[in-house]
C-alpha cells in the first residue's frame, strides 16, 4: 500500500535530516533541537499513560526530577562518569519510585488519579528544595560532562567542549530517542498495548473477562515512569550542565502534558511534533511574552473544547482531503 | 510545644484549609465536576481584599471586616462569571477534560495575579496590629486569633444551616444524589449550579481575606493549596462536609506540630497519613462508595 511506504519515507527522511543537522546549524540550535528530542521522549510515554490507559498524569515531573537528579548526585557524591551506570541507576530508581507512587495513586483512577500524582510531583520539589544539604536546595546541583562508553571526548580525543556537544551528546540523546519511539511503538502495538486500552475503554468489562487491571495499570505507569526518567536523565546531561528543583515543579508536567495536546495525544507522532512546536514556541515567545502561562492556560482551554486531536489531526484530515 | 500557639496554629491552617474543601466538596456534590481551579478563589479573595484595604486605607477592625466581606462578594461574583462562562459548556464533557479545563483556568489566573498584583509577597497586616495583643493566663495571645476562629466557627455554621436546613440545601442534596431525578421534579438544576457557585466562592473568598493577614499571598501559592486541599477532601471523603471539616483541622493540627517539631517533614507527614487512610479505606473515612 501507498501511504505506509510514504510513511517510511517521512520516518527516513525525518531521521536523515536530524542526523545531519549539528553540522549545519550553530551549536545553540543543536542543543535546542537536543531538548526537542528529550521532550518528545517524555512526551510518548505521557501519551502511553494518557491517550492508551486514559489515565491523566499530572505527575510526570516526579520521574523527570527523579531522573536528573538521580544523575546529578551520583555524579556528586560517588564521583560517577560512565554515562550507562547513571543512566541504568537513575532508570531503576525511577522504575522503585514508580512502583511505590503507582501503587498509591492507582488505588483510585480519574481525577483521584491526576491529583495525586500532582501531589507527588509537589513532595518531591518540596524534599529536593528542604533538604538543601544534600540536594543543593534551590540553588541545584552542578554537573559534569560525562564518559560515553568509558571515552572522556575531550581529554582523549582533545575535542572542545562545545563539539561534544554537538557531536557525541546529540547523537546519543538521537539514539535514544529513537530507541524509545521503537520500543514505545512495540508496546503500542503490542497484545499489551491492546490490553491497555480495553482496559481504557470500560475498566470494569477488563476486569470481567479475567484482566488484572490493576497490574496492567500499575506496568503501563511504571514504562511511562521509566521513559520520563531516562527524559529527565538526559535533559540534566544537556548544557547549562546544572539542576535545579525546577525540574521537578508542575510547570515540567504541565509542559509535558501540554505538548502531548498540542501535539495531538491520539497520534502516535503527536507528541513528537508538539515537543518541537513547544519547545520552539517556549523559547521565543517566551522570551517576547511575559505572560506566557496565561496565553498557554487559554490554548489548553481552547484545545479541550475544539481542537482534541491537536497539530496531527489537522494534519491528518488535510491528507483525507486531498485524497 | 505550648498549648495555645498549637491550638491557634490548627485553627489557622484548618480553616485556611477549610473554607477552600468546603466549596470543594459543595462543587463535587452538586455537578460531580472537580475544579481544581477552586483554591484560586482563596487566593483571589485575599488579592482584592489588600487592593481594598490600600484603596480605602481603613481605621477601625469593623472597617476592615465589612472591607473582608465586600472581597468575599466580589470572589463570589467572579466564582459565578466563571460558572456562567466556563463551566456551562463544559459539563458535558469527559472528566478527563473537564480537568484539563480547570487546570487551564488555574495557570492562566495565577498569571493574571502576577499581571495585576505583581509577583512579590503580599499580605494584609495593618488589622493585625491594629488589634494587637492580649493577655490570657499569662500568655500574651494575637488578639486577631480569635477573629479566625469566630470565622472557622461562623462559615461551619453557615455551610451546615444551608445544607441541611434551607430549601436550596434540600435541592442541593437532592441534585448530588440523582441529578435526572431532581431536573425531572422541576428543580432549576442550572441555576442551582451557579448558587452552588456563588456560596463557595463568597466562602473560599471569606477565607482568602482573613487568612491574607497571616498568610502572605504571592503567585504560585495556589498549587500548594490545590494539593492540600485535595489531600484533605480524599482523605475525608468526597463529597462529605463532616470529612471536609474534620480532616481539615486534622490536617492543620499535624501541619502545625510538624513545623514546629521537625519543619523539614511537614509535607511527608500529610502524605502519610493519606496513603494510610487510602490503603484502608480507599473512599476516605467518611466517604461513600461511588
Amino acid at each position: 500500500m501507498q501511504p505506509i511506504k510514504l510513511r517510511y519515507l517521512l520516518i527516513m527522511c525525518g531521521l536523515i535530516v536530524l542526523a545531519v543537522f549539528p553540522h549545519l546549524i550553530p551549536a545553540y540550535y543543536v542543543v535546542l533541537i537536543a531538548r526537542c528530542l528529550v521532550m518528545g521522549i517524555a512526551g510518548l510515554a505521557f501519551t502511553l499513560l494518557f491517550a492508551h490507559v486514559g489515565l491523566l498524569s499530572f505527575g510526570q515531573a516526579f520521574f523527570f526530577g527523579l531522573g536528573g537528579y538521580t544523575v546529578a548526585l551520583l555524579m556528586r557524591y560517588y564521583n560517577i562518569d560512565s554515562l550507562e551506570i547513571l543512566l541504568l541507576a537513575s532508570l531503576a530508581i525511577c522504575a522503585l519510585g514508580g512502583l511505590g507512587i503507582g501503587s498509591v495513586c492507582l488505588k483510585r483512577g480519574g481525577i483521584y488519579f491526576s491529583l495525586l500524582t500532582l501531589g507527588f510531583a509537589q513532595l518531591l520539589y518540596s524534599s529536593l528544595f528542604k533538604l538543601w544539604n544534600i540536594t543543593g536546595g534551590s540553588d541545584g546541583l552542578p554537573l559534569r560532562m560525562v564518559k560515553i562508553l568509558g571515552i572522556d571526548f575531550i581529554k582523549d580525543f582533545g575535542m572542545t567542549k562545545t563539539s561534544v556537544i554537538i557531536g557525541p551528546y546529540y547523537y546519543l540523546v538521537l539514539a535514544s530517542f529513537v530507541i524509545s519511539c521503537m520500543v514505545i511503538w512495540r508496546i503500542v502495538n503490542s497484545p499489551f498495548g491492546l490490553t491497555l486500552r480495553a482496559i481504557r475503554d470500560d475498566g470494569l468489562r477488563a476486569e470481567l473477562i479475567g484482566i488484572d487491571t490493576y497490574r496492567f495499570r500499575l506496568a503501563a505507569f511504571l514504562i511511562s515512569g521509566i521513559f520520563t526518567g531516562l527524559a529527565g536523565a538526559l535533559w540534566s546531561l544537556l548544557p547549562p550542565f546544572h539542576i535545579t528543583p525546577t525540574v521537578a515543579y508542575w510547570t515540567t508536567s504541565f509542559d509535558i502534558v501540554l505538548l502531548s495536546l498540542i501535539g495531538g495525544y491520539q497520534y502516535f507522532v503527536g507528541p513528537i511534533i508538539g515537543a518541537f512546536v513547544y519547545v520552539f514556541l517556549k523559547q521565543f515567545i517566551g522570551e517576547v511574552a511575559i505572560y506566557w502561562q496565561l496565553v498557554i492556560g487559554v490554548i489548553v482551554i481552547l484545545i479541550a473544547f475544539t481542537f482534541r486531536s491537536g497539530i496531527a489531526g489537522i494534519i491528518h484530515r488535510m491528507e483525507a482531503l486531498r485524497r | 510545644m505550648e498549648l495555645l500557639p498549637f491550638i491557634f496554629g490548627t485553627l489557622m491552617y484548618g480553616s485556611l484549609l477549610f473554607t477552600i474543601t468546603a466549596g470543594f466538596t459543595l462543587i463535587f456534590g452538586a455537578m460531580k465536576v472537580i475544579n481544581i481551579a477552586h483554591p484560586m478563589l482563596f487566593v483571589y479573595g485575599g488579592y482584592i481584599a489588600y487592593s481594598l484595604c490600600h484603596l480605602l486605607s481603613p481605621r477601625t477592625p469593623l472597617f476592615y471586616i465589612l472591607i473582608f466581606l465586600l472581597a468575599a462578594v466580589i470572589t463570589g461574583l467572579i466564582a459565578i462569571s466563571i460558572e456562567l462562562g466556563l463551566f456551562r459548556p463544559m459539563y458535558k464533557l469527559d472528566p478527563t477534560f473537564q480537568v484539563l479545563i480547570t487546570f487551564g483556568l488555574l495557570i492562566s489566573l495565577d498569571d493574571l495575579i502576577r499581571i495585576i498584583w505583581g509577583k512579590e509577597m503580599k499580605s494584609i497586616s495593618e488589622f493585625y496590629q491594629l488589634l494587637g495583643t492580649m493577655n490570657i493566663a499569662g500568655y500574651s495571645v494575637t488578639t486577631y486569633n480569635w477573629v479566625i476562629l469566630a470565622l472557622s466557627v461562623f462559615i461551619a455554621c453557615l455551610i451546615t444551616f444551608l445544607v441541611y436546613k434551607t430549601d436550596f440545601g434540600r435541592a442541593f442534596r437532592a441534585t448530588s444524589y440523582d441529578r435526572e431525578m431532581a431536573s425531572c421534579i422541576g428543580l432549576n438544576v442550572s441555576r442551582l449550579f451557579t448558587i452552588v457557585f456563588l456560596i463557595s466562592g463568597i466562602v473560599a473568598g471569606l477565607g482568602g481575606a482573613f487568612l491574607s493577614s497571616l498568610i502572605p499571598l504571592y503567585p504560585g501559592l495556589v498549587v500548594e493549596l490545590v494539593v492540600l486541599s485535595f489531600i484533605v477532601t480524599v482523605s475525608g471523603g468526597m463529597g462529605s462536609f463532616g470529612g471536609a471539616l474534620l480532616f481539615s483541622y486534622l490536617i492543620g493540627a499535624l501541619r502545625t506540630l510538624a513545623i514546629w517539631y521537625f519543619p523539614e517533614l511537614d509535607l511527608f507527614l500529610i502524605f502519610l497519613v493519606m496513603v494510610v487512610i487510602l490503603a484502608l479505606r480507599p473512599y476516605g473515612l467518611l466517604g461513600k462508595e461511588v
